[in-house]
């Protein structure tokens, strides 16, 4: 089946301008992870909550938030977050409702596992009837809560709050912004040793690093209810480990770390799957025999990987606690035989876990066959029915927390069609293809968004009516929306993929409006010439008449001996250097699109005597620089940006890297507009990301502006600033040197703190710009 | 001859503080003259304990700091004049492999890369330096060592050393020590007092928190000591901290304002 946007015109329509834009641009990204069906759910969903009448926002958020879950969680995700906003939606604000669209894919990352995913938005739901002024702090809150408390924690956390302002509004709303001292303490008290998902890809390198295979981890519910933790458990080839681990604590012992408790759990499971079979008899045992086997069958998987790998003899020993003086009760009896079959050290008596040590140890010539644990296990099943003991299945259980429970021995996995796999492993594929393989392969000339492949002719094809396939059926490329986070001064915190940034294919203008650009200022061209000269790299070069050099230059070396001879002082400076001189510098010039420049300038004068706008000026500058920069030979790009809002921020290369500067490029520099604000730290972020994947070493972004940071649904002047403060300081951490070129007058207040005293400069007399560019460049980077 | 190599010497007891078993593990690698990599922010004590290594082990101690226009004949050495014609001038490893020195390359991957290849065929078991234009061969001295300290914080982005190289060397971590034994390396290395030491850590300590907050590095052992030497001759605490710790490490003018005031809270 095949998906169009164009086919849920009426809902676009429906949706409104703004709702409409950001779905197109998000829809590229949402084809690939959702299904159809899930498609359909989610345009309908948006339609939904459209028709709710609560506002633009509210859509915009699930719009893009919606996908981002789906990646991580699958696409039943999304239907549960509707339908929990659905139910939620008459009991609070539309405010409320799109921060729980915004944070859910935070949630869902930290997370990781749709059961969990399921029990927050439950939880939300829960608290929205017994605490409803807390919930807005909470959600604005849970990057840091969940940062700390597996969902149980935050369960409990959220409870005591509520329990203890019931009544008092106020302190709800302080307790739950996390203000308040005893939300702090609670916090604290909640928290547990260490989290999964912090420590999963520690977990993933260390079993590939054993193994030299990948097992697939997902965290699974510990402690939702009781502060009691599940037993780690494998089923579908994934390993599943409790969300949280604390230190482990045994009287008159070591505290073990919870990073080696997850350490033990993890091998022993990745132990099971390498070397542990299904049970050919599942059916026929008992739940006696089964734990009996079990505990056999855990230790002759952990007797053949610590063969292998004898350090984790110390680790699991030191995490199966065992009393020889317990009483006679089944649980602690199956901590004795656990601990005798992998400690020899230990001393125990009891009939059970003598035999269990004898048989195991008779048949250690062959662990590597399933078979034996299953016949040492019927036959202490036996033993142990002699023992006249009560066996409970659910409670008696050996109290250690690592090992799993074993249920892959019994249970038969499903066909593999049935487990749910995570979306967006399909990515579309590109094909660049000659016309006749186009022809001969092709059936159908058309396609859906959700095409696996699309396939790229060097010219047109036509049909029959003499209409190009492009101009009936295509579509401008556009990027997947890409989020980045945003730091709010206020609360000190990252606002996780707060922004939302499209990449944009420029518009195309004329290109003898460069040309004319160049042309006019000839006298600067030729200027700059002599500078640009100075700064080519010229390969090897050789450095004569230095002191400390690497060769002796011959002539030098006869005049110096000459005036030895002579009895006069020499010239010690007698050596040659070779060094290679190279330009090892990439640079991005960012330029600030945003409708202020649009305002003329005055005493700029263009072509036609009229007054240049900024953004003419900052054309022509872009025009000389780039000019300048071809003929360097840097690598360079040229990119622009507005914003709308911070879902929408606009971003357009009119050059790459790697492009050339050719006549495209300057057809897109003469076809740049202004419009919209300027939404700064989400622009130097992206182009940052784009800078720090060149080779380079020196990496420079100049960026110019007109005026300061500021955007359509940001009232706070501050908040942008201090956000692009940030992303330049990100920027010098990956070290990329960020310089900015200001052409407000008004700038000297802002932007020195924005990019630290020495990185900008103000240019007051802006008619000037095109020429100062190029030389701020040279200077800059000699 | 011996007096080239003599004035390489350490002839005092560097003091130098041991944090963990870094001394013990230093002497058995030197034992299998195993190549040494110090890794470590700035100012934390890598110089001063080869110095002092170098002291125990009474071996002399050759030191380069490599920036990045060193070349080859900087390390290995270089042809010169003389009254009759040409002489070789060893370089500073050449000095150390033909005399049993410790060579050591202080920030070494400010080198460019092809550079420090040099010192490879002296860091395996062939432990030898060609000299390509004297035509010369140096074995190693028994006794030679090569140590190098780098520091990976936010240069190694742009820098780093070759695999080939890394995987010569033995490595030691090193960091700030733990408050008091920071404050008792701060007072004995200058003489004040143990509780103006103290302070002066407790304030380090408030930077190294501002790290990846506006600030590249925290402030580090060497500063607070300069620091703390500028106190003992009579420099008021404030203007003490000014000088040496605030305004070395950062122009940000919020940078410095938050600074100040963590120095203020401690003195007064």
């Amino acid at each position: 089946m095949s998906i169009q946007l164009a086919e849920y015109n009426d809902i676009l329509d429906e949706l409104g301008e703004q709702a409409s834009d950001v779905l197109e641009a998000t829809w590229h990204d949402a084809v690939r992870v959702f299904t159809p069906r899930g498609l359909e759910v989610y345009i309908q969903g948006a339609a939904g909550l459209k028709a709710l009448g609560r506002g633009t926002d509210l859509v915009v958020s699930f719009i893009e938030s919606a996908p981002q879950v789906a990646r991580e969680l699958g696409e039943q995700a999304v239907s549960e977050l509707l339908s929990t906003a659905i139910k939620m939606y008459s009991k609070t604000s539309a405010a409320v409702l799109s921060l729980l669209f915004s944070t859910a894919p935070v949630a869902a990352r930290r997370l990781g596992e749709l059961e969990l995913f399921k029990g927050y938005l439950g939880l939300l739901d829960h608290l929205l009837a017994q605490a409803p002024r807390g919930i807005r702090p909470m959600l604005e809150k849970i990057d840091v809560l969940l940062g700390y408390l597996t969902l149980g924690g935050l369960r409990r956390w959220a409870m005591w709050g509520v329990s203890a302002h019931r009544t008092d509004f106020e302190a709800q709303q302080l307790y739950f912004s996390l203000e308040s001292p005893e939300a702090q303490a609670v916090l604290q008290q909640e928290r547990r040793g260490v989290l999964f998902v912090d420590v999963q890809r520690r977990l993933i390198m260390y079993l590939r690093a054993l193994w030299g295979r990948d097992f697939f981890l997902r965290p699974t519910s510990g402690d939702f209810e009781t502060r009691a933790g599940y037993r780690p458990y494998i089923e579908q080839y994934f390993i599943h480990l409790p969300d949280a681990y604390d230190d482990f604590r045994e009287e008159g012992a070591e505290p073990v770390p919870a990073l080696l408790v997850y350490r033990a759990a993890a091998a022993h499971s990745a132990a099971h799957m390498v070397h542990s079979r299904l049970d050919p008899e599942a059916e026929l045992t008992t739940p006696m025999q089964q734990m009996l086997i079990g505990l056999i069958e855990d230790a002759r998987v952990e007797a053949l990987a610590m063969r292998a790998f004898p350090g984790l003899r110390p680790l699991w020993t030191s995490l199966l606690p065992a009393d020889p003086d317990a009483g006679e009760a089944y649980g602690p009896l199956f901590d004795r035989v656990a601990r005798a079959l992998i400690d020899a050290d230990y001393r125990d008596d009891h009939r059970l876990v003598t035999m269990a040590r004898e048989r195991f140890g008779a048949a250690s010539d062959r662990l590597e066959d399933p078979a034996m644990a299953r016949e040492i296990g019927l036959a202490l099943a036996d033993e142990a029915a002699t023992l006249g003991l009560d066996f409970n299945p659910r409670t008696d259980l050996p109290s250690n927390a690592y090992r799993d429970d074993n249920r892959h021995l019994w249970q038969v996995p499903e066909g593999l069609e049935d487990a749910e796999y995570l979306p967006g492993s399909e990515t579309q594929v590109r094909k660049y293809v000659s016309l006749m393989e186009m022809l001969n392969t092709l059936d159908v000339e058309f396609a859906g968004d959700d095409a696996q492949e699309v396939w790229v002719l060097p010219t047109e094809l036509y049909d029959d009516d003499g209409v190009t396939f492009n101009e009936r059926e295509g579509k401008e490329p556009i990027s997947s929306p890409i989020h980045y986070h945003e730091w709010d001064y206020q609360t000190q915190l990252e606002r996780p993929l707060w922004t939302t940034l499209l990449e944009k294919h420029p518009k195309s203008g004329d290109v003898d409006d460069i040309d004319a650009i160049l042309e006019r200022h000839k006298p600067l061209v030729r200027r700059l010439k002599y500078l640009i000269e100075s700064m080519q790299p010229q390969g090897v070069v050789r450095q004569r008449k230095v002191e400390d050099g690497d060769d002796i230059d011959l002539n030098a070396a006869i005049h110096a001996m000459v005036d030895i001879r002579m009895g006069q002082q020499p010239d010690p400076r007698f050596g040659i250097r070779t060094r290679l001189q190279l330009r090892d510098l990439s640079v991005v010039l960012l330029i600030d699109l945003s409708e202020s420049t649009n305002d003329p300038v005055r005493g700029a004068l263009g072509d036609d005597e009229n007054e240049m706008t900024v953004l003419g000026l900052a054309r022509e500058a872009a025009a000389l620089l780039a000019d300048a920069l071809a003929k360097i030979g840097d690598p360079f790009a040229i990119h622009g940006f507005d914003s709308n809002g911070r879902h929408d921020v606009e971003y357009y290369r009119f050059k790459d890297f790697d492009a050339p500067y050719d006549d495209k490029v300057k057809a897109r520099l003469a076809g740049m507009t202004g419009q919209l604000s300027t939404r700064m730290g989400t622009a130097l972020r992206h182009a940052g990301t784009l800078l720090g994947r060149r080779p380079s070493q020196k990496k420079l972004l100049l960026l110019l502006t007109d005026g300061e940071p500021s955007d359509n649904d940001v009232r706070d002047p501050q908040y942008l600033r201090f956000d692009a403060k940030r992303a330049v300081e990100e920027l010098a951490r990956k070290g990329i040197h960020t310089f900015c070129v200001s052409l407000d007058p008004h700038a000297d207040e802002y932007v020195s703190r924005i990019f630290g005293a020495t990185n900008y400069m103000v240019l007051d007399h802006v008619a000037r710009l095109p020429e100062k560019l190029p030389a701020l460049y040279v200077g800059l980077t000699k | 001859m011996s007096d080239i190599i003599d004035q390489y010497r350490i002839k005092e007891e560097p003091y130098y503080r041991n944090v963990a078993d870094e001394v013990e593990l230093y002497e058995a690698a030197y034992e299998v003259r195993m190549p040494m990599m110090l890794k470590g922010p700035t100012g934390c004590g890598k110089t001063r304990f080869v110095e002092y290594m170098a002291w125990k082990l009474g071996r002399p101690l050759i030191t380069v700091a490599c920036n990045e226009d060193m070349t080859a004949s900087d390390l290995v050495g270089r042809f010169l004049l003389d009254q009759s014609g040409t002489r070789w001038q060893d370089g500073p490893l050449a000095v150390g492999a033909r005399h049993g020195a410790i060579v050591y390359l202080d920030e070494v991957v400010e080198a460019r890369q092809d550079t420090t290849v040099v010192i490879h065929p002296l860091t395996d078991n062939r432990r030898v330096l060609p000299l390509e234009k004297k035509g010369e061969l140096v074995h190693a001295h028994p006794d030679f060592q090569i140590v190098i300290s780098y520091n990976p914080g936010y240069q190694s982005l742009m820098k780093d050393l070759k695999q080939s190289t890394k995987q010569r060397f033995g490595a030691l971590d090193f960091f700030y020590p733990e408050h008091d034994l920071e404050t008792e390396i701060v007072a004995h290395e200058t003489g004040v007092a143990e509780d103006m030491a103290d302070k002066l850590v407790s304030i380090a300590e408030r930077s190294r928190n501002l790290k990846g907050h506006g600030l590249d590095e925290g402030l580090s052992t060497r500063m607070l000591i300069y620091a703390a030497s500028l106190v003992v001759k009579g420099v008021d605490p404030l203007s003490a901290c000014h000088v040496a710790l605030i305004s070395p490490i950062t122009d940000d003018p919020d940078m410095r304002d938050a600074l100040e005031a963590a120095v203020g809270t401690y003195f007064s």
